[in-house]
């Protein structure tokens, strides 16, 4: 039998409706402008862990839509958003289909802290106020497992990461990555900001110094251990950035799956200039299963990746 | 022996994990915005019963079991094997020993089918139907006509097992009984 219906209820595709409409009215009283940007490009994100469909024609479907966005805060745009449809190939799951649906923003002139503040602001419209706790990942990693992020050895990090289950560790970062996700899920309490995190974690943000530690000045929201948001203030180096995609690439190399170009409309965009800004990417389809008390995104999505 | 990359773990699928073979009970995805991607999988071990958890990398292989279900009609015990044979009409027969039975022995009764795991083509473990149909051959003296009120007394059946029943039972009543919890059901009309 041919599953054709919608995989969540009507009521669902209404409380979407209206959250968009809350969402389109935050950002108005606030003045940041919604745009639209393209959602197939020539070129894509080097980030190892993250896989785009790719079309017969050679180009990508986003992965999220920052590249773009960015691009225009170099070419003068005020603060922006856009709600869109972003693609990850192979992430499919409770909390993770191959297709979903992004709330960005960039806020000019603001830093994490700021940023932060004004995505508590808007998920308390969506899912009523509560109380936020903040952890560094140092903090948070140290308190669940005595590990010191910033100055164990690779070898400590294996070790813990063996000792909680995770059947084979191949470097540095899948065991920080295993850990980190066991402890996110065990947080006690239901909304934490994390801050802070290790600095070959930094991906587009900027790097700074915490005490003797270099860390990645990024956050990400997590509710009820779910990622809900992730946060830079943003790197605006392009140099920099051209490195950390070159280290993306060896990985890529190295792991033996295909390396992505650099794209070059972003590079030049950053060497015109980018403002300095703070941006953030909220899961919307994760955002509305939390707000509905549901499972699985399948009850707030109309077809996911089964049914399509 | 073929392999399954953690993308196609499914409910029900049987693979070697330390060399024992185990189904698959449950699969989550995990994977931090950025980084690496874990499945983190729940186990039966075939042999033992017992739920085991691992997490694995998103991408890595374990190797597939051959392990399959089969229908099998229960013959005898020599005491120390339980003998099974096949319904599809081949009469092949196989061996269960003491640790494959395991607690379904109380429920085995000749010429009974029911399932068995075969592992290699060895039976692992065998899976008696819901209910069975099995006589009383020891227990007090029923009280006639005492067929409301509560109150039970344990009786012994054909296959050696105890269980509670009501206190109008006799010796030589057939009782229906319920194999997951051991449970009495009711008599049946003979």
């Amino acid at each position: 039998m041919i599953r054709w219906r919608p995989s969540c209820s009507l009521d669902s595709l209404v409380e979407r409706a209206r959250v968009l409409g809350v969402i389109r009215d935050f950002f108005r009283e606030k003045n940041v402008l919604e745009v639209q940007t393209a959602v197939l490009a020539r070129y894509g994100v080097t980030e190892p862990t993250i896989t785009s469909f790719r079309t017969d024609s050679g180009h990508h479907l986003q992965t999220s839509p920052e590249f773009q966005m960015k691009r225009l805060l170099a070419a003068g745009a005020p603060s922006i958003y856009q709600i869109c449809p972003a693609f990850r190939q192979g992430e499919e799951g409770r909390d993770h289909n191959p297709e979903f649906v992004i709330l960005e923003w960039y806020r000019l002139g603001l830093n994490s802290r700021q940023l932060i503040l004004e995505v508590a602001e808007l998920v308390d419209l969506i899912l009523g106020r509560s109380d936020y706790h903040y952890r560094t990942a140092g903090q948070l990693l140290h308190a669940e497992f005595g590990l010191d992020v910033h100055g164990d050895s690779d070898l400590k990090v294996a070790e813990l990461a063996r000792d909680h289950g995770l059947d084979s560790v191949v470097g540095r970062s899948d065991g920080v990555d295993f850990l980190m996700a066991s402890a996110l899920q065990r947080l006690p309490f239901e909304r934490v900001f994390i801050t802070e995190f290790p600095a070959d974690q930094a991906a587009l943000a900027k790097t700074k110094l915490l005490g003797k530690d270099t860390v990645a000045d990024r956050f990400e929201l997590v509710i009820r251990g779910i990622e809900v948001a992730n946060g830079y203030h943003e790197l605006t180096d392009a140099d920099e950035l051209e490195r950390r995609m070159d280290v993306d690439n060896r990985e890529r190399r190295e792991l033996g799956i295909p390396t992505m170009a650099r794209d070059p409309f972003l590079l030049a965009s950053m060497r015109q200039g980018l403002p300095a800004c703070a941006g953030v990417a909220v899961g919307l389809d994760r955002l509305l299963a939390l707000a509905g008390h549901h499972e699985s995104l399948s009850s707030v999505m109309a077809f996911p990746f089964d049914r399509v | 022996m073929a392999a399954y990359s953690t993308n196609e773990f499914r409910s029900g699928l049987k693979v070697l994990l330390e060399g024992e073979p185990c189904s698959i009970l449950q699969n989550e995805f995990v994977k931090p915005g950025k980084g690496q991607a874990f499945n983190r999988v729940r186990f039966r071990n075939l042999k033992s019963g017992r739920v085991w958890e691992r997490t694995f990398k998103s991408g890595e292989s374990i190797e597939a079991a051959d392990v399959m279900d089969m229908d099998m009609q229960y013959l005898y015990s020599d005491g120390e094997f339980w003998h099974f044979m096949r319904t599809d009409g081949s009469y092949e027969q196989v061996a269960a020993n003491h640790a494959a039975v395991g607690t379904a022995k109380d429920w085995l009764k000749e010429e009974d089918v029911l399932s068995v795991t075969l592992w290699n083509d060895e039976p692992i473990s065998v899976t008696p139907p819901n209910f069975v149909e099995l006589e009383v051959t020891q227990t007090d003296p029923g009280i006639r006509g005492d067929t409301a009120q509560g109150g039970s007394k344990p009786a012994e059946l054909s296959t050696g097992a105890t269980i509670k029943v009501p206190l109008f039972v006799e010796i030589g009543d057939i009782l229906r009984v319920d194999t997951r919890n051991g449970e009495y059901v009711g008599r049946t009309k003979d």
